[in-house]
C-alpha cells in the first residue's frame, strides 16, 4: 500500500526541528538560552510523509512515527479507530519537543530518554518508556484524541502503579522520576 | 485473540505495548467460536499480521465485560453496523432493519473503561499467539 504525500506546516512558536533523512538531525538554539526552561530552537518542522510505506516493525525514530501517525486511515487497527488529526499530533510534538529540551537541560544523551511511539486503538498516542532500556521504572504517557483531555501518565516501579493526567510543561517531573535510578 | 497492527507492536523487544489494549470497546475474536488460524487469516486481509491472545478471566479482574457481538456489515452502505450495544461507535439505531452480512460471527468486545493501569495490564499479561512477520 502507499501512502499518499502529505503536506503540512506546524506551527512551532517554542520549538522546532529541522530533520534529515527524516531524523533529528540538527538543533541551534540560543546560547543565552541553555539550561533554562525556555529554551528555544530556530527552525521548522515540515510533515512530510513519503510515497514508500512506512516501517511500522523496523523504524523506532519517535520524530518519524509521530508524522507518520497522519497517514494512517480511518479503522487503521482493522477494528475502526479512528484518524488521527494535525492539531493532535501537533501536540504529541510539543510533548516531544518538551521531551527533548528536558534532554538538554539535565545533558542526558537523547538516545537514552527517547520513547516508543504508538498508536492507540482508541485514537490516543502512547509514549512510553518501557522494556529493557528501563528495567527499574516504567513510564507511559498518553495524547488523548480529544483536544480538551489533559494528558494522562502511567508510572510503574516494582509493583506500585500511579495514574493521573498532567499539562505538557510538567512532564520533566515524570522524567526526573523516571530517571532516578537510571542515571 | 485480538489482531496486532505493527506499530502497536515493540519489535525490537517482541512484545505488544498497551496502544493495542485501549479501546473501550475492545474487539477480540472469542476462542470459543473460532480458531486462531482463522482469526489470523482475517486479520490478514486488514493487513494485520499478528494475534494476541487474553484470558476471559483477566478481562473480568479489570471489571470489563465481554460481550458476543458478531460484525456485521451493512449490504447496501458496505458499513459496519452494530446492534448490540447503543454505545459502540458502529451501533446504528435502524440496524436491525437494514439486510446485514455477517462477516466474523466469533467477533466480541471486551467493554469498560481501560485506564492506562488496564490497558498496561492486558499488555504485560497478553500471550502473543503468532508473532509478526519480519
Amino acid at each position: 500500500m502507499l501512502y499518499t504525500k502529505v503536506t503540512s506546516n506546524f506551527d512551532t512558536s517554542n520549538i522546532s526541528l529541522s530533520r534529515r533523512d527524516g531524523a533529528v538531525s540538527e538543533l541551534s538554539r540560543s546560547p543565552s538560552d541553555f539550561g533554562t526552561s525556555a529554551t528555544k530552537f530556530s527552525h521548522s518542522a515540515h510533515l512530510r510523509t513519503s510515497q514508500v510505506a512506512f516501517d511500522w516493525a523496523r523504524n523506532t525514530n519517535p520524530f518519524q512515527r509521530l508524522k507518520n501517525l497522519l497517514t494512517l486511515e480511518e479503522s487503521w487497527d482493522g477494528y475502526g479507530a479512528p484518524r488521527f488529526l494535525r492539531p493532535q499530533a501537533v501536540r504529541a510534538f510539543d510533548l516531544y519537543s518538551n521531551i527533548y529540551n528536558y534532554s538538554l537541560s539535565r545533558r542526558i544523551n537523547f538516545s537514552q530518554l527517547f520513547p516508543f511511539i504508538a498508536p492507540c486503538s482508541n485514537g490516543a498516542i502512547l509514549f512510553e518508556w518501557a522494556g529493557r532500556r528501563f528495567s527499574h521504572r516504567e513510564l507511559e504517557i498518553f495524547v488523548p484524541s480529544a483536544m480538551e483531555s489533559p494528558l494522562e501518565f502511567l508510572k510503574c516501579a516494582d509493583d506500585l502503579e500511579e495514574e493521573g493526567t498532567f499539562v505538557a510543561d510538567e512532564v520533566n517531573t515524570l522524567l526526573d522520576w523516571l530517571f532516578a535510578t537510571e542515571i | 485473540m485480538r489482531w496486532l497492527h505493527p506499530g502497536q507492536f515493540d519489535w525490537t523487544e517482541m512484545r505488544p505495548t498497551s496502544a493495542a489494549f485501549k479501546d473501550p470497546y475492545m474487539s477480540v475474536d472469542l476462542a470459543c467460536l473460532t480458531t486462531l488460524e482463522e482469526s489470523y487469516e482475517r486479520g490478514k486481509l486488514m493487513n494485520k499480521n499478528a494475534v494476541a491472545s487474553l484470558m476471559t478471566e483477566q478481562a473480568f479482574e479489570k471489571a470489563q465485560t465481554v460481550q458476543h457481538c458478531p460484525t456485521q456489515i451493512c449490504e447496501a452502505a458496505g458499513e459496519l453496523v452494530c446492534i448490540t450495544d447503543t454505545e459502540c461507535r458502529a451501533y446504528q439505531a435502524d440496524g436491525l432493519s437494514r439486510a446485514l452480512r455477517c462477516t466474523n460471527s466469533a467477533h466480541g468486545c471486551v467493554i469498560g473503561n481501560k485506564t492506562s493501569s488496564v490497558a498496561r495490564f492486558f499488555a504485560k499479561n497478553a500471550k502473543v499467539e503468532i508473532y509478526p512477520l519480519n
